[in-house]
């Protein structure tokens, strides 16, 4: 058949299927798994505020910055809004990487860091700054 | 091996194609809703929209005073981790509701297939 001809042409090209690791493709399930019982790390860029939210993106722990109360409520607030968007880009990112190692052309490259130099990921349940010190 | 209906498949996948893009467009609608929260003395407020993601909120002027940072920190996760809770059923409740034929017309095409 023609492939111009063939009525599935529209659904699929073999840029659809490219090479899978199998092995990274049967630990995909387990790595998402992990990755949802991860915790994750933002601030906002003054590190006045520090949120850690879980792999459902979900609030775990808010902690304020001595320096918070130096500032106005309005500041902190758009800061801990800040620091939970910086968070859930972990997630966002480690599933990416995740499906991206046995499906390269599903999961995107990681983006650009934009965590104001003070994001990590803490894998496990207990969530932590990473450092060790409050916002 | 069987000659595949590449005619029927092709519409098949159109419908489900066009079910996901309905769908989707349906769960953007109900992510769009909001959803409040407040601390028992009112000091801290929040707003939750995107199903649970995107969080705002709102101190009183006077909360610095109220509280001390270890507790204001507690206080803000328990008012943003219970509307964000509150949020996140109300999503996948509203979410369990939408149902569409065309996934299970489309379904039981292709099992019909792969039973081929």
């Amino acid at each position: 058949m023609n492939p111009t001809e063939d009525p599935l042409a529209d659904f699929f090209t073999p840029e659809d299927f490219p090479p899978v690791d199998a092995d990274a493709e049967q630990e995909v399930p387990a790595q998402l798994e992990r990755l949802k019982s991860a915790s994750y790390t933002g601030r906002d860029p003054e590190h006045l505020v520090s949120a850690v939210v879980d792999g459902d993106g979900m609030v775990t722990r808010i902690r304020f910055a001595g320096t918070a109360v130096t500032r106005a409520p309005q500041v902190v607030e758009r800061a801990v809004a800040t620091a939970i968007q910086a968070a859930q880009r972990q997630v966002d990112a480690a599933a990416r990487a995740a499906v991206g190692k046995a499906f390269p052309h599903l999961g995107a490259a990681p983006e650009e860091d934009e965590s104001y130099g003070g994001i990590e990921m803490a894998v496990g349940p207990t969530a932590h700054t990473g450092d060790g010190t409050d916002a | 091996m069987p000659e595949i209906d590449r005619k029927g498949l092709a519409e098949s996948l159109q419908q489900i194609n066009q079910a996901l893009a309905d769908l989707a467009a349906q769960t953007g609608r109900l992510a769009g809703a909001v959803v409040n929260g407040r601390s028992d003395d009112e000091r801290v407020q929040v707003r939750v929209t995107d199903g649970w993601r995107t969080v705002t909120v709102r101190l009183r002027e006077d909360t610095f005073r109220s509280y001390d940072l270890a507790t204001l920190g507690d206080v803000v996760t328990r008012t943003i981790r219970d509307t964000q809770q509150r949020a996140r059923a109300a999503f996948e409740r509203a979410a369990e509701q939408l149902e569409d034929p065309r996934f299970d017309h489309t379904e039981l095409g292709l099992r019909r297939l792969e039973s081929e």
